[in-house]
């Protein structure tokens, strides 16, 4: 093991509306990199229960106001038209529930105060829930929204109550929100390479198991262009039969479904391509992946065949990681004691096509040294290039292995959730695997139309 | 592929009963080493005359613990006729000492090392590449000597919450019977490959550790109904909590909609509803526990089994502060297996591996 590279966050600037920086929360003074879709916005509906008690009622109200007209401090934030550049109206709408078991009643109150819903925009305040349980409110009221091709942003009772933390979560809401709509707040300033001529496009591809059921699976495929302008999402659910997993039948089954999606996606990303050629780099999630996944995947990536435009296929899988780094001469202190965090972007070659890259720990943007965590152990990813199911036209030039990091860099550095934090732990091709999987799962049940557009185009995920 | 013996049945049958071999399975060929089963002899272990004879012996054991599982089990005889019938599949080839399988075969070893062992009841289950040791409080003292005690915060920790360690305390009662703190520590064999000055490259296998605390929880609906009644409290109580069904494959997800003290009606995702008598629950150990994730079963818990379920979390607080102070625990933990749980020595068809307290720098 050796140390490889850094790479440095003020060399992965992000690109905003009218200019870029590095940290995500310039956003206020650049606007959206792209409003075109949520423009065509009419309504945000902040729904929330009715037997609230009164202090609450009057924290939606304020939600409703602040999200309209901004708060004090505009630099925190100005209001959601005045950051997106667009004309939405804000209002708050009541259902009656006397739990949280029916997610429909909610849906129901969302469509009555909605004349077309494919112009309004639900923000649902329900309680806080573990993001680790499938059978949530917080998934159930997701997916029964989803299920009538509407996307949805949920705003936590607790998080309106809570004082310190409620003004700095309106910029990172309204992010998402903006997402969801069809938006593009920012992309990277610099793509991998730099070339009029090849496009490169990034690929998210993950399989997730059902949380009880181990026989269902859901595959994904999501497309970024090298810039993080994203394209579209293909999930589907992939069912085992029990006797195909005694025989050993299953990774044949999952790798013809896999490769099926794969098919579907590399189709609709060829009518994209504007350049001759395109390149595309495949980030696999090694979340929840056993040997038989794995073996699923390399199957299907051996049946792809190469268009005329996609000359060449990269693959590297990505998983965290469980080495601890401890950086004795870190500069990074918090209340004075030191905390041995490394820098974020340092890579670490384990050995050959294996990296280990850091992903939280400390960096040098502005003035000084600043965390992306406070306390706990910094995380890193394990990152291995997987040579044997790449594929490559003869004419086309290898990308190097530095390259190839810089994609999955690149990706982290596209936070749509948390401005604060200007990278995430993981890149956002394989960060949300699970909120895909029980979302699809969920849809399956409900036996929701696989043809909804906005399940494709939207980033409903996040 | 076998069909009559698929390959990860086969590495299960060898690393679960084999006495004096270990295998690793690789799926596709990685480097230098085509796909297939790799097996490695123990050193100290007495097992059958032969390798094949021994795995034979194994797959016997393996077919035969698998009766009554359900599924469809290929019977015994037409695996290992198949085994036979290929002696062309079964080959000795010498591998590299610091290749890539030698680091799966080295954990299935020291599993079985640890497993034959007096410390054979400290393993945990894991899936995966990983091996976990789970440390109660009086096995710690047995390890650590009495001036070095102050080292080890779960100690500390026990001696001012003794309910959370097993210890039965009046009024804490049902924390001491369905949770336990202890300390999990658990350890990976890495393989690395470094160039070296010369341009050749140095291949190592590291050994990956990482330590933190965990809530042991035994929530058996059964022994909870027995609590409640035991303890005078009403079994309706149970209403609205949420319960695992274990289940062939997978586990099903229920929510208590009816409790007495010979019956529970349950309704669960699958659709299904079902009334299960005490006695069945009694019978069936363990295929119905509490989960305790969720917020109605977590406040149940706390109410009137043990309210203070999260406390081990300041001990984890504690030592993942950061980097520098788990760093500092880290140290005192690998001193604390090595050579005493861990064995400071494991060989492997005749190469000797050792393990040193030596952290990598880079």
């Amino acid at each position: 093991m050796k140390y490889f590279t850094t790479f440095d966050i003020k060399n992965f600037r992000l690109r905003f509306g009218t200019g870029t920086h590095v940290h995500p929360y310039y956003i206020v003074r650049y606007g959206p990199r792209d409003n075109q879709v949520a423009r065509s916005y009419k309504n945000i509906i902040v729904l929330f229960n009715n037997n609230l008690d009164a202090s609450t009622k009057k924290m939606v109200q304020m939600f409703t106001e602040d999200l309209k007209n901004g708060i004090d401090d505009r630099r925190i934030f100005p209001g959601f038209n005045a950051i997106y550049r667009t004309n939405i109206d804000i209002e708050h709408v009541p259902f009656d529930l006397s739990g949280y078991d029916n997610p429909e009643k909610i849906y129901e109150a969302f469509k009555s105060a909605c004349s077309n819903v494919e112009k309004c925009f639900p923000i649902i305040i329900l309680p806080r829930v573990h993001k680790g349980l499938y059978d949530s409110i917080y998934y159930r009221t997701k997916a029964e929204f989803l299920k009538h091709g509407v996307t949805s942003q949920v705003f936590t009772i607790d998080l309106l109550n809570d004082k310190k933390n409620y003004r700095w979560s309106l910029l990172p809401t309204s992010i998402q929100i903006f997402t969801k709509m069809g938006g593009i707040p920012y992309i990277l300033e610099q793509g991998i390479i730099d070339s009029s001529d090849i496009q490169v496009f990034i690929m998210g591809l993950g399989i997730s198991y059902h949380p009880l059921y181990k026989e269902q699976r859901v595959g994904y495929v999501m497309i970024f262009d090298q810039s993080g302008n994203w394209k579209f999402l293909e999930a589907g659910g992939i069912t085992i039969e029990n006797t195909d997993m005694e025989s050993g039948k299953d990774v044949d089954t999952l790798a013809e479904k896999i490769a099926s999606l794969l098919n579907t996606a590399i189709t609709r990303l060829a009518n994209m391509i504007q350049t001759r050629h395109a390149i595309l780099i495949i980030h696999y999630s090694g979340k929840e992946i056993s040997s038989r996944e794995e073996n699923a995947i390399a199957k299907a990536l051996q049946e792809l065949k190469l268009s005329q435009k996609i000359l060449a296929v990269y693959v590297l899988k990505i998983k965290k990681s469980d080495v601890a780094i401890y950086d004795r001469e870190s500069p990074f202190e918090i209340n004075g004691s030191k905390t041995g965090y490394p820098e974020i972007g340092t890579v670490f070659k384990l050995k050959p096509d294996v990296y280990l890259l850091v992903t939280t720990g400390y960096f040098i943007a502005d003035r000084g040294e600043k965390g992306n965590i406070w306390r706990g152990l910094p995380s890193n990813l394990i990152i291995s290039r997987h040579r044997e199911m790449e594929k490559m036209d003869k004419n086309i030039t290898d990308i190097n292995d530095e390259s190839l990091l810089v994609s999955v860099f690149s990706l982290s550095r596209l936070n749509y959730v948390s401005v604060q934090n200007p990278v995430s732990s993981e890149p956002i091709t394989t960060r949300y695997s699970r909120e895909i999987a029980w979302l699809t799962l969920r849809l399956l049940e409900r036996k929701a139309n696989p043809e909804i557009e906005t399940l494709r185009t939207r980033m409903w995920f996040i | 592929m076998l069909r009559e013996c698929p390959s990860p049945w086969v590495v299960s049958a060898i690393n679960q009963y084999a006495k004096s071999i270990v295998a690793s399975l690789l799926t596709r060929q990685y480097q230098r080493l085509q796909e297939g089963i790799y097996i490695a002899s123990l050193e100290g272990m007495r097992g059958e005359e032969n390798v094949s004879a021994e795995v034979k012996k194994a797959l016997t054991t393996y077919f035969g613990s698998r009766e009554g599982q359900g599924g469809k089990t290929p019977s015994v005889e037409k695996c290992i006729s198949e085994l036979d019938k290929n002696p062309h599949q079964i080959q000795s080839i010498q591998i590299p000492s610091t290749g890539y399988v030698v680091s799966n075969l080295l954990k299935n070893a020291l599993e079985k090392s640890i497993k034959v062992s007096e410390n054979r009841n400290i393993l945990c289950h894991k899936i995966g590449s990983e091996l976990c040791l789970q440390l109660e409080k009086e096995r710690l003292e047995t390890l650590i000597p009495q001036e070095m005690r102050h080292t080890e915060p779960l100690l500390a920790f026990c001696n001012n919450n003794s309910w959370l360690c097993g210890g039965r305390i009046r009024g804490k009662e049902g924390c001491g019977r369905f949770f336990k703190v202890v300390k999990e520590i658990t350890l990976r064999f890495q393989h690395v490959v470094t160039e070296n000055i010369k341009g050749k490259n140095d291949e190592r296998v590291y050994v990956i550790v990482s330590s933190t605390y965990r809530r042991i929880s035994t929530l058996n609906l059964y022994d909870i109904i027995d609590f409640l009644t035991t303890t005078g409290k009403d079994v309706g109580l149970l209403s609205g909590v949420r319960v695992n069904k274990r289940l062939k494959r997978g586990t099903d997800l229920c929510k208590v909609v009816e409790a007495r003290e010979n019956q529970v009606r349950l309704s669960c995702l699958s659709r299904k509803e079902e009334v299960v008598d005490i006695d069945t629950l009694r019978s069936l150990d363990g295929q119905y526990t509490i989960n305790p994730t969720y917020k109605h079963s977590r406040d149940f818990i706390e109410k009137y089994i043990c309210d203070d379920i999260d406390k081990h979390k300041d001990l984890i607080a504690e030592i993942k502060r950061n980097s520098r102070v788990y760093f500092e625990q880290l140290t005192n933990d690998v001193k604390l297996i090595l050579g005493k749980i861990i064995p400071n020595n494991i060989t492997l068809d005749n190469v000797n591996y050792q393990i040193r307290q030596e952290f990598l720098q880079v």
